[in-house]
């Protein structure tokens, strides 16, 4: 490239592009053909089978034939399913807290206090730690006889609680590292929202006399409601799709008792339950389809 | 930024070629480079790595330069990726020959039709070969399924020092389950501590213990087998471990942890007695020798029959091998009674081929009779004589421990009312049944009392 | 505003301030204090000078596996460590994400062709589905290209996402039409325009596209632990878990190998913090 060419092209830009022969009919799809052949098979091909799996009681070891919806039959009166999508929805209790922590430490972060760009940093380490390794570190503190939490709580006087075996514990130790690993990227999206709120706006308010609380409750905190609205729908899809945290930090937990993808993981791969694992996942999938509809909603309302 | 371009354009084909010799590396991952004129056995073990390296390889060189041509490739896996790694690899296309599995684990992958029938592949007679109690589970609606490996009895570790804390000696350590649940009260009571720990939810002993003790949760109505677990001498029997775990008197992994936590809990120096193989006796030696100075062995605990369970570890052949009579060959040459004998001596597991046990080594002869590890494995193979395989023979089993597990697991953590619950499995437990070929009530072990 | 904060205010940000930095680094600095910690050494406790060893992460490397496989012989070989399988997983992930994201946003962007925006809103509704769900299907067919067990099977389905072509597009639409249109005049083609002009223009989406890959490749469980069989084969996230068995050896290992796989990430995580932050900031947002 040879920046002489700009001024001689700004001068009769119209007329230069409608002199332009367009790209050769299959230029396009060349380019698309890669991205769009993978995302089809892997993604939108297997949600159809995912369906059509979903209405066979299809065994690794027997095979399958089609039974209509004798899966989701079966699943109804499923004691041990319902357990598990109750615990989905009580995992989504991490949600409301989880925007709290990220929002309180962006505004930390947002007061540009002297030293904090290292704080944003600090910050962000959870999130680029794999999963594995923050379940890990978690399950070492909550270790029921052994471990630090339990060995604080016991000083003043609470006794041991069974973080890695006793419901509804486990589900909290999983919502712990899903906090602490989240929060730090949430943090990062509230940043940029507070930086966008246009700071004469705060400072009209407060010359108007609103105090400091006022300032955020009525300036502040409305500006946020497009990215609050995000940040709930993103977070609570995220806890509805939870494994990696359940399946390391309460390992040894019977999968009854813990959410709805360790329930498919199971099913499917220890099991080799394929076509029940699949109507299990097209249920989880219409639960998460609610979920970002109903953010489309909200989204469109405002 | 645009001029940058040019830099780049110069050192593109360099840095295309690397990333692309990497996507072709990443493709030939686990190209398999073996001779085609070679046919190929994959054997999968459990959890015998490092330990019977030098054991296993030499049992299938022996196999090899038997059979010219034929190549087996050895694997060990971990007990709980067991189950993961053979469904994948099942669904793969890519089912090992030969598994071995524990024994809920066989009944499972039975029940799926995922093994061969045995029946006129072997070399030899299993009814000589084999033990009869271990041979019985294995033959599922009259079709062989796997051939039994070695057998695991199982002892009392008691941590001595503990039991005295508790006022308690291993003469008057109760023998059976139910007088050690009340001495387990009176433990805790005293010291806090616990007496025990057993497993009552995941991967319950239960339905062991039931047998052991003569309650039989079946009936046979019209030629056919019929649940009857929510009958009254049941129902009292779960509740009252169910009290116990609530009261605090069985610690709280006894609801969810397996084996593995119990071993833990005794050589942490906090349980005082634990029901298990001889061989975990080398595992508390390394792991804690205070505790190991402290320990006994003494006779398996066991239920009113006064018969103790002996687990067995089969070894078959799988649907999808394409070479069912070498591999049944294979089976064969593993579980013979001169490589069993081998392999029992190497460790403190038992063989399952009688013709085994008149070695030397299963008496102690010739050895410090008071060591703890001698006289472990000397009571296993004595408790031999009269334990049984409190495995029921169905292949509906293991759905139907499923439900039971699922059953406990809400009766201890949700506090579910027991009887309630005992309905609702007993039901799931029948419908099994009726999904899945008749069975009589022979197919339940139900042995006579030791006299 | 800093200048009218009362005192109380910036005492409470500070002190909130270090209460979050300890809650973010505590339970990390915690595991790496145990990793190094002897086995007389409880689990509540920091080791003391005396008890810190190299033990554990010696036993990852030889009994743990982190040092490869063992052949025959029962060597370990290099090739086939976790270690090295991971860095070319993920290097290997991120190359095809940021490629093929950037070539197919660059018609969308910039070309009119049939059928352009059913394809666009197609690509965009595969972020509706969750890998979760559809796990079973993208098992088999995994397995129908042959690929089971291998690095393949664990890059290929997730080599592009819908996020990224977003994200690329969005870059394109930014650069002015101008600089396009002068490299049409010189007689540029698609690919020529798409190498020269566009992908150095969007550098910095595709900088933070690539970041985020990095950091999701180097930390996927669930997906390989499906897929992959064989200890040759093993990305580090599969060889911890293995290593955190009920029968594993020592548990202290597995502390050991998640120190290990930290310490690559958050070295990378330092180098790319600024392009991170500033994607992060323009509103690159990933669900």
């Amino acid at each position: 490239m040879n920046d002489t060419h700009t001024p001689r092209l700004q001068g009769n830009r119209r007329a230069k592009r409608s002199t332009l022969r367009p790209h050769g009919t299959w230029t396009p799809y060349l380019f698309l053909f890669p991205a769009a052949a993978i995302l089809g098979t892997f993604v939108l091909a297997a949600m159809l089978q995912v369906v059509y799996f979903s209405l066979t009681d299809y065994n690794v070891f027997r095979g399958g034939s089609f039974i209509g919806l004798e899966n989701y039959r079966r699943l109804m009166s499923d004691e041990r399913f319902w357990f598990c999508l109750g615990n989905s929805f009580i995992y989504l209790l991490v949600t409301p807290v989880l925007m709290a922590l990220s929002l309180g430490a962006a505004m930390v972060v947002h007061a540009g206090l002297r030293g904090l760009t290292l704080l944003r940093v600090l910050l962000f380490m959870p999130v680029v730690t794999p999963t594995i390794v923050a379940a890990i570190a978690f399950r070492l503190l909550l270790d029921e006889d052994a471990g630090l939490i339990n060995s604080a709580l016991n000083l003043i006087g609470i006794a041991d609680l069974p973080w890695l075996t006793g419901h509804p514990w486990t589900l909290i130790s999983a919502m712990l590292v899903t906090l602490w690993k989240g929060f730090g990227y949430y943090m990062m999206i509230f940043l940029a929202a507070l930086m966008a709120v246009p700071r004469e706006l705060e400072e009209a308010a407060a010359i108007d006399g609103a105090g400091r609380l006022g300032v955020f409750l009525n300036v502040t905190l409305p500006s946020l409601r497009p990215i609050l609205v995000l940040v709930a729908v993103i977070s609570s899809i995220s806890a509805l799709k939870v494994f990696d945290e359940l399946f390391i930090t309460v390992k040894g937990v019977p999968v009854s008792q813990q959410t709805v993808v360790p329930l498919i993981y199971d099913t499917a791969f220890a099991r080799g339950e394929f076509g029940l694992a699949c109507a299990i996942g097209v249920v989880l999938f219409i639960v998460v389809l609610l979920f970002s509809f109903a953010q489309l909603r909200i989204a469109r309302d405002q | 930024m645009i001029s940058m371009s040019g830099r780049i354009d110069r050192r593109k084909p360099g840095v295309l070629a690397v990333l692309l010799l990497g996507l072709c590396s990443l493709a030939c991952g686990s190209c398999d480079y073996h001779d085609a004129e070679q046919t190929r056995l994959e054997l999968w073990t459990l959890s015998l790595s490092p330990t019977f390296d030098d054991y296993m390889l030499r049992v299938i060189d022996e196999f090899e330069s038997a059979h010219p041509g034929v190549e087996v490739v050895w694997v060990d896996v971990p007990f709980d990726a067991l189950d993961r790694k053979l469904v994948t690899a099942a669904a793969a296309n890519r089912s090992p020959d030969v598994v071995n599995f524990s024994d809920r684990q066989f009944s499972r992958y039975a029940a799926l039709g995922a093994m061969h029938d045995l029946h006129g592949l072997l070399p030899g007679d299993p009814a000589q070969t084999y033990q009869t109690g271990a041979l019985r589970i294995l033959d599922l609606d009259g079709k062989l399924l796997a051939l039994p490996w070695y057998l695991t009895t199982q002892v009392r570790l008691v941590n001595e020092e503990m039991l005295r804390r508790g006022g308690l000696t291993p003469d008057t350590l109760g023998q059976d389950w139910d007088t050690l649940r009340q001495q387990a009260r009176d433990y805790h009571a005293r010291t806090g501590g616990f007496l025990f720990s057993l497993r009552l939810g995941e991967d319950s002993i239960l339905p062991t213990m039931m047998l052991q003790s003569g309650l039989v949760p079946f009936v046979e109505r019209d030629g056919r087998l019929v649940s009857q677990l929510a009958s009254e001498p049941i129902i009292a029997y779960v509740q009252a471990w169910v009290d116990c775990f609530h009261a605090g008197v069985l610690p709280r992994s006894s609801a969810t942890g397996g084996h593995q936590a119990e071993v833990e809990g005794f050589q942490n120096g906090q349980l005082a007695v634990i029901q298990t193989g001889a061989n975990m006796l080398n595992r508390v030696r390394d792991a804690n020798p205070v505790v190991y100075e402290q320990t006994a062995v003494l006779t398996p605990l066991s239920g009113k029959l006064g018969r103790s369970h002996v687990a067995v570890m089969p070894i078959g052949v799988m649907g999808q091998s394409q070479h069912p009579e070498l591999a049944a060959a294979l089976a064969w040459h593993l579980t013979s009674a001169q490589n069993q004998t081998q392999l029992s001596r190497r460790s403190s597991v038992m063989p399952s081929t009688p013709a085994s046990l008149v070695d030397p080594y299963f008496r102690g002869q010739g050895e410090d009779a008071a060591d703890r590890l001698v006289e472990a494995r000397v009571l296993s193979a004595n408790s031999l004589e009269d334990a049984v395989a409190f495995t029921p023979a169905l292949s509906a089993w293991p759905d139907m421990r499923l439900a039971f597990n699922e059953g406990m697991t809400r009766m201890l953590l949700n506090k579910a009312d027991v009887k309630a619950t005992l309905m609702q499995v007993d039901k799931q437990w029948n419908a099994l049944l009726r999904a899945s070929p008749a069975a009589t009530l022979d197919a339940i072990p139900r042995p006579e009392p030791v006299p | 505003m800093t200048s009218k904060r009362p005192l109380w205010l910036s005492v409470l940000f500070y002190v909130s301030a270090l209460l979050l930095a300890a809650i973010a680094i505590g339970p990390a600095l915690w595991l790496l204090a145990t990793a190094f910690a002897g086995p007389g050494v409880p689990l509540s406790q920091l080791p003391a000078p005396s008890d810190i060893t190299l033990d554990n992460f010696a036993g990852a490397w030889s009994d743990g596996g982190l040092g490869g496989a063992p052949d025959k012989q029962g060597n370990p070989q290099w090739w086939t460590s976790p270690l090295v399988n991971s860095i070319l997983v993920t290097l290997v992930q991120t190359f095809l994400n940021v490629l093929l994201a950037a070539l197919a946003a660059y018609p969308l962007a910039r070309m009119q062709f049939r059928g352009r925006s059913l394809i666009f809103t197609l690509i965009l509704a595969t972020i509706m589905v969750p890998e979760q769900v559809i796990v079973v299907p993208v098992f088999r067919t995994v397995v129908g290209m042959g690929l089971y067990d291998t690095l393949a099977a664990v890059v290929l389905p997730f080599s592009v996402t819908a996020f990224g072509v977003y994200l690329c597009r969005q870059a394109f639409l930014a650069i002015p039409i101008e600089l396009e249109e002068a490299a049409r005049i010189d007689g540029a083609n698609a690919v020529r325009i798409w190498w020269h002009v566009m992908l150095p223009l969007a550098r910095p989406a595709l900088a933070t596209l690539a970041v985020f890959s990095v950091i999701g490749a180097w930390s996927n469980l669930l997906w390989p632990l499906i897929v992959l069989q064989s200890r040759e084969t093993h990305t580090l996230p599969v060889a911890i878990n293995q290593l955190l068995g009920v029968f594993a050896t020592n548990v202290r290992y597995a502390y050991a190998a998640s120190v290990l796989a930290v310490l690559p990430v958050i070295g990378f995580y330092i180098l790319a913090q600024k392009q991170l932050t500033r994607g992060l900031l323009a509103g690159a947002v990933k669900g």
